[in-house]
């Protein structure tokens, strides 16, 4: 017997069906080693609605965007801090073990979205990040 | 029932809150008012030619009494309202008896010297940076004493009627039996050891929030115009039908008050509940624009306060509340509630996600807690150069 045995990885057709029972209205669509899923999240209850993209690849980390109502910059007219390059947003730190693909996106990418989604909406109005984290510092004159 | 997160009304109510708190009387001026006040108090005792012979006796009053203080928009200094109680037969004293020997004996006094300020209705002493302690001298109407008093007017040169420990009871009377929503959702639920800030009476936070918008709507106006502070607070506590929560309380006066200025296009009467000879809507008889801006004030404030609660996003909220607040303390307080939630997500298991997505704290919903998490971010090529 292995006592610690490598966490297995979970197949995309599961993580479909997770989120599907999960939260209601996700769409999503897998095509080969990959899936799509779209849905609603509202992260508080005086919060607005909004579209979050999810793109997944297995052995890949999740890619989420942020569909409708698209990025806004804060007040200071300040792009959010917590993105990657391509506008996806930064949930979790890549090399921090928070997730791998033996996690369910809908037990961890998902909450993680709407937590995010708080600290934007926070952000838009005092300019200021609360839900921590770490970034590069900024080199930008 | 929830804290926080997953309830519309605990959410809002929670900033509300933090707002009240963040304009009131804190603890250290409060502790200072005391000792001014008793000090005051034994300094009149001590009048040979004067209150030595008279039972005296001072109390608070008005918003420091009711507990419905706010920080002034203007200055530094909040008002604190007092009443010396002299028990004398009124009917046979000119009615300036009281004010000119108050204002004489706080003369006397190196402290007081340079702060006192002669009112109309009372003697005022101004420690700067702190608060404006008004006395309002006053004799009981009757020998045996009770809630009604006599207070005296400079410019009408009479004794006029006046029941401020009345209006308090009056005013007690609308109170919730039990101050609950907030506070029992916090004892339910495995909140940080420490509350967020003391909860008090919904209808004494509504009259804070109240009264701080009057002050911020007339900021850029003749102070003269502004809405008093006792008429506020005698609506509120007549449109207040026991509410738990804030928003809900000031919504249904609101509501209740622009239904009543929408079908009197002239001055309506206010009372005092307690003494119905204390007329407190005087000044809108003698000068009716005082009135109209009344009307415009509540137009203003039941129209906004309509938006608050139909906006959704916190930046959407955050802006709602800077129009009726101020900048800087909404500002202020939606971080809080931020750094609020943070501690929940400290505690492990809190936080949960709703079928919407929605974080929240209920016990109710069987589902996992929210994993730890770190947000990471990267700055785009186009960024760094």
């Amino acid at each position: 017997m292995v006592k610690y045995q490598k966490q297995k990885t979970i197949n995309l057709a599961f993580q479909w069906m997770v989120i599907n029972k999960k939260y209601s209205g996700w769409k999503c669509k897998s095509m080969r080693s990959k899936l799509i899923c779209e849905g609603n999240i509202k992260p508080s209850v005086i919060s607005a609605t909004y579209l979050i993209r999810i793109s997944y690849k297995l052995k890949e980390s999740p890619k989420i965007y942020l569909v409708d109502p698209p990025l806004q910059k804060n007040f200071l007219g300040e792009r959010a801090d917590h993105l990657y390059p391509d506008d996806s947003l930064c949930v979790f730190h890549p090399r921090f073990n928070e997730w791998d693909g033996s996690k369910l996106i809908a037990h961890t990418i998902i909450p993680w979205t709407s937590l995010w989604l708080y600290y934007y909406e926070v952000w838009l109005f005092t300019g200021e990040w609360k839900g921590g984290g770490v970034h590069p510092p900024k080199r930008n004159s | 029932m929830t804290y926080l997160i997953d309830n519309k009304i605990s959410l809002l109510d929670d900033l509300l809150n933090r707002i009240a708190v963040k304009l009131q009387l804190d603890q250290t001026r409060r502790d200072k008012a005391e000792t001014s006040y008793s000090a005051v108090s034994k300094f009149l005792e001590n009048d040979e030619k004067f209150f030595s012979n008279l039972d005296i006796n001072i109390y608070s009053q008005g918003s420091y009494r009711l507990g419905t203080t706010v920080k002034p928009k203007s200055g530094d200094e909040y008002d604190l309202d007092f009443v010396l109680e002299v028990n004398l037969d009124y009917k046979k004293y000119n009615p300036l008896i009281l004010l000119d020997n108050l204002e004489r004996r706080l003369r006397e006094n190196e402290i007081y010297a340079d702060k006192v300020e002669r009112k109309k209705r009372c003697v005022g002493i101004n420690y700067k940076n702190d608060f404006h302690l008004d006395i309002i001298p006053a004799t009981p109407k009757s020998y045996f004493g009770g809630d009604d008093i006599k207070i005296s007017d400079r410019k009408l040169l009479s004794w006029l009627d006046s029941s401020p420990k009345g209006y308090v009871k009056w005013f007690e009377s609308k109170y919730v039996e039990k101050r609950l929503l907030l506070e029992k959702a916090a004892a339910i639920e495995k909140l940080p050891d420490q509350k967020p800030y003391e909860f008090i009476q919904p209808l004494q936070r509504v009259v804070q929030l109240f009264k701080r918008n009057r002050d911020i709507y007339f900021e850029n106006k003749n102070e003269d115009f502004k809405t008093r502070s006792i008429i506020l607070t005698t609506l509120a506590g007549y449109y207040y039908k026991q509410e738990n929560s804030e928003n809900i309380a000031l919504s249904n006066i609101l509501t209740g008050i622009h239904e009543i200025v929408l079908k009197s296009s002239t001055p309506f009467e206010i009372v005092n509940p307690a003494n119905h000879n204390e007329k407190f809507s005087d000044l809108w008889v003698e000068k009716p624009h005082l009135y109209e801006h009344f009307q415009s004030f509540i137009n203003n404030i039941y129209t906004k306060w309509t938006k608050l609660n139909e906006q959704v996003g916190i930046d959407k909220v955050g802006k709602i509340l800077e129009e009726l607040f101020g900048e800087s303390v909404s500002r202020e307080v939606i971080s809080e509630q931020a750094e609020y939630v943070n501690e929940l997500r400290k505690k492990k298991g809190l936080l949960k996600t709703t079928a919407l997505g929605t974080i929240t704290a209920s016990t109710e919903i069987k589902s996992r807690s929210i994993p730890n998490n770190t947000n990471y971010g990267e700055i785009s090529k186009a960024e760094n150069n």
